[in-house]
């Protein structure tokens, strides 16, 4: 057996002290916003069946999954977010109706990094969803919200991104180009928004580019002559062909957990498919909506000079222009919510991974562009109206919402300046006293101060102790034997309001009975010199 | 007299005759009298100890620290990667047990021949109300690499033994398993996909780094193993070709051999004169270490030298100044 002590497992941490003063803070402040604004607090479990994540999440998530047995249920993972598990719990909990729900969550959440040292594997996430209402008020709402929640907690300035998946979905459905070929355009967004190069990985997907990267097509896609043979022929001649082709060369297509239907209309499927791209209106389209797609992209900035040009570019791609309106809409509507310190920008090209979103996307970034940095992102979220149904396996309902990364948020909120938590330390010299000193310790907590009582024994200066532990005041017992019996309060300068503290603290101990003095001010470099 | 070095060694599986074969070559045969013994001193000295264990469990035992030094399948240890970060690869081609880890469908399922037609599938079967079901015994590898490749919709069955037959019992639509050379999967009607080659695997030696960082003992006597797998490795690659050269003097046949300088040895030939009464003072015979794969070419070279009666040599161990494999393991750990 190895001796020694039990090290940390790698990517989690232990968190005391000032730091998690200020993360707790932190989520005290999100959530108090969330509640002020209408949306009730909620816990879901933190272990879930593997499968509501594969339902939600894409592979960037999934990737990193904390996934493990469970005797009884199979595969399950610690949550890697929140969303999927607040949807499947209000499915089930009750009917959605005409009237939509708010809630908000606030909690850890895990991800694995394998291979990563550094990276932390456990985060906390704070929230809120909206299900039930698909109107672009509630768009709106959402995203003030978020602004709202972020300069309650302490940072003044924020960087609003705002999306909107609708330009891109318009054009492809307008193509009918839809399935998988919309996730890789969708992906490929995604990858040329983050700033990343080249288009062969989706080329190669859509099928307009060979493994090899020469000749139009993938010669993997189907065998060759199966392909050749099907072309022209009607649905039923090619079955027949296929049905043929397979006895000639001694397989079956029984026994195998797909029914031979299945794997014959795939076959025609992928057979029309080969034969559009080779030339045909397929291909046009599909290189069509990946030049919108690059175009898209670029698109950055200033809501009044992005805006034009995302028009410009609808109209030269022939995209309906409404596709835009909603998009416009909640940036009027925006407007009246009066925001400070909030500078937006306009992204159309932006994806946010996960082909579930739907509408309108966002990101929040601390300003730093005083400090010449870009800023960390610190909240994201968006429209997600798909994943309801996926998620409860039909039945479906709008939904959208964003999460805070709190260790994020934290980093980027200056703390909160008083060095002092408020706690109260009363001074307890001899055990004679212990009775009085826990009656007062009690009357005080009761009136809403933080209280701890000492017994210092032989150390000769208690004050400068506790004054050095972040404490606001001391409260001295009187000795029992003294002559003067009166209780001393010692008030720290560190604390801003410290006169006002001696105030209500001389009044609450005189309430109780005991009469106080308070000597002058305490200056921190004076305590027990 | 207490073993200095526990060497795990797989038993009972495709990989034990392999590796106990490997081991011989490399000097360091296993002494097992008889084949239930579940340890047995190895090599020349009793500091190096053989332990049987199952070829999947080595890993395992090797994190725990109930072993020092382990061999396995890469596939295996890739596998369990995730589970310690003490366990690390110190030589990742030891050259035999070579197969590879391919996700494998049905071959009538004629439509379906690369990755981007089984994402597409997996989504079928997710509209039909189920996930694609994948039979394998590396979850962690086979999740990895679908996931990468966008195949989100999909759960694993874990299974032991002849996963092929899975698809045709129906407990698995598809497989992800092991294969040598494929034979396995056409005699049981599968395919492997294209693009789905998910893992290329041969055996590989594995070290516990905080069990050798922590001992200069097991250090050395790892260093010892890792030198003769060295040589033996570097034997293979190796042949040395001795020819008798006529020429004026031994500097002149020298330079004449040392025109092709490709081919003219590791350092530059080796000479020795050759005493022919007919002949005295002109004939030497020139010695090469050179590349097995150079050998018809080096022969060729010192026939154009005037060579003849050529004999070609492997040699068994080949040292170099130092191992490289050593150094290379002291910078891991």
């Amino acid at each position: 057996m190895q001796k020694g002590a039990v090290p940390r497992v790698q990517g989690f941490h232990d968190h005391f002290g000032g730091r998690y003063q200020h993360l707790r803070r932190m989520v005290d402040s999100l959530t108090t916003s969330f509640d002020r604004h209408g949306f009730a607090l909620m816990e879901v479990p933190l272990v879930e069946g593997l499968d509501l994540y594969l339902r939600k999440n894409g592979a960037q998530v999934l990737s990193r999954l904390y996934s493990f047995i469970d005797p009884d249920r199979g595969e399950v993972a610690l949550r890697p977010e929140y969303t999927a598990s607040v949807i499947r719990a209000l499915a089930s909990a009750r009917e959605i109706t005409d009237q939509p729900w708010r809630v908000s969550y606030a909690g850890p959440v895990f991800r694995n990094a394998p291979g990563q040292e550094g990276e932390s594997r456990q985060f906390t996430q704070a929230g809120i969803e909206i299900l039930g209402d698909s109107s672009v008020v509630a768009d709106a709402e959402v995203l003030a919200l978020a602004c709202r929640a972020v300069r309650d907690a302490g940072l003044p300035r924020v960087r609003l991104v705002v999306g909107h998946l609708g330009p891109l979905r318009t054009l492809l459905a307008h193509l009918k180009v839809n399935g998988q070929a919309e996730g890789y355009l969708l992906e490929h967004l995604e990858h040329r928004y983050r700033g990343g190069t080249g288009d062969e990985t989706v080329r190669r997907r859509l099928g307009l580019q060979s493994h090899e990267g020469e000749g139009l097509l993938d010669s993997e896609a189907l065998p060759e002559h199966l392909a050749e043979a099907v072309r022209g022929a009607t649905p039923e001649e090619a079955r027949v062909l296929v049905l043929t082709m397979l006895d000639q060369m001694g397989l079956s297509i029984e026994g195998t957990t797909r029914t031979p239907d299945e794997i014959i209309d795939r076959v025609l499927l992928k057979a029309r498919r080969h034969a559009a791209l080779r030339g045909g209106r397929g291909r046009e389209d599909l290189e069509r909506a990946l030049d919108f797609t690059e175009q898209l992209s670029t698109l950055r900035g200033n809501p009044d000079e992005i805006m034009p040009r995302a028009e410009a570019l609808m109209a030269h791609y022939q995209v309906p222009p409404e596709a835009l309106d909603e998009l416009r809409e909640v940036l009027d509507l925006l407007r009246l919510y009066e925001l400070d310190g909030v500078t937006i920008e306009l992204a159309p090209g932006m994806a946010r991974g996960i082909a579930y979103y739907s509408g309108l996307i966002f990101e929040l970034y601390g300003d730093q562009s005083a400090l010449g940095q870009p800023g960390a992102q610190i909240c994201g979220g968006g429209r997600y109206d798909m994943l309801a149904s996926a998620i409860t396996g039909g039945h479906g309902f709008p939904a959208l919402g964003f999460s805070f990364n709190v260790e994020a948020l934290a980093a980027v909120v200056p703390p909160n300046p008083s060095p002092s938590d408020g706690r109260i330390g009363l001074i307890v010299h001899e055990p004679g006293q212990r009775r009085v000193a826990y009656r007062m310790a009690n009357h005080l907590r009761a009136r809403g101060f933080p209280v701890t009582t000492h017994e210092p024994g032989n150390s000769s200066v208690p004050e400068r102790h506790l004054r050095d532990n972040g404490y606001a005041a001391v409260v001295i017992l009187p000795l029992p034997q003294a002559a003067r019996a009166r209780t001393e309060i010692l008030v720290f300068e560190s604390r801003e309001d410290h006169a006002r503290l001696e105030e209500v603290l001389a009044i609450a101990i005189e309430e109780c009975g005991f009469p106080v003095e308070c000597p002058d001010l305490i200056v921190a470099g004076e305590v027990g010199q | 007299m207490t073993p200095i070095l526990q060497i795990a060694v797989p038993s009972k599986g495709a990989m034990e005759e392999p590796t106990l074969r490997f081991l011989g070559d490399c000097g360091l045969k296993v002494r097992r009298t008889n084949s239930r013994q579940y340890s047995a001193p190895m090599g020349s000295g009793a500091f190096l100890q053989a332990v049987f264990q199952r070829a999947a469990d080595i890993p395992r035992k090797l994190a725990t620290g109930l072993v020092d030094v382990g061999i396995t399948g890469f596939d295996i240890f890739s596998e369990h990667m995730g589970e310690t970060r003490d366990v690390i690869v110190a030589v990742e081609d030891l050259g035999f047990a070579r197969c590879s880890l391919d996700l494998a469908v049905p071959e009538a399922w004629l439509d379906v021949t690369n990755m981007e037609d089984l994402v597409d599938v997996a989504a079928e079967f997710q509209h039909r109300g189920r996930p694609l079901r994948i039979a394998t015994k590396f979850p962690r590898l086979v999740r990895h690499f679908l996931l990468g490749r966008g195949l989100v919709s999909h759960s694993l069955v874990e299974g032991t033994g002849a996963l092929e037959i899975a698809p045709a019992m129906g407990y698995a639509d598809i497989i992800a398993d092991i294969s040598e050379t494929g034979t396995t999967l056409r005699a049981n009607h599968l395919k492997p996909l294209a693009d789905g080659a998910i893992l290329r695997s041969q055996a590989c030696l594995l070290v516990n780094r905080a069990r050798l960082a922590s001992s200069p003992t097991r250090l050395e006597a790892l260093r010892g193993v890792l030198e003769m797998i060295e040589a033996h490795q570097r034997a293979r690659e190796l042949v040395s070709i001795t020819a008798n050269v006529e020429g004026g003097d031994m500097r002149q046949v020298a330079q004449t051999v040392l025109r092709r300088r490709d081919l003219a040895g590791m350092r530059g030939p080796t000479l020795t004169p050759v005493f022919d009464p007919d002949c005295p003072d002109r004939v030497f015979a020139v010695t090469l270490v050179v590349a097995t794969s150079q050998l018809a070419e080096a022969k060729d070279h010192l026939r154009a030298c005037g060579g003849g009666a050529i004999t070609v040599q492997s040699p068994l161990y080949v040292f170099e100044r130092e191992s490289t494999l050593y150094a290379r393991l002291r910078e891991k750990l």
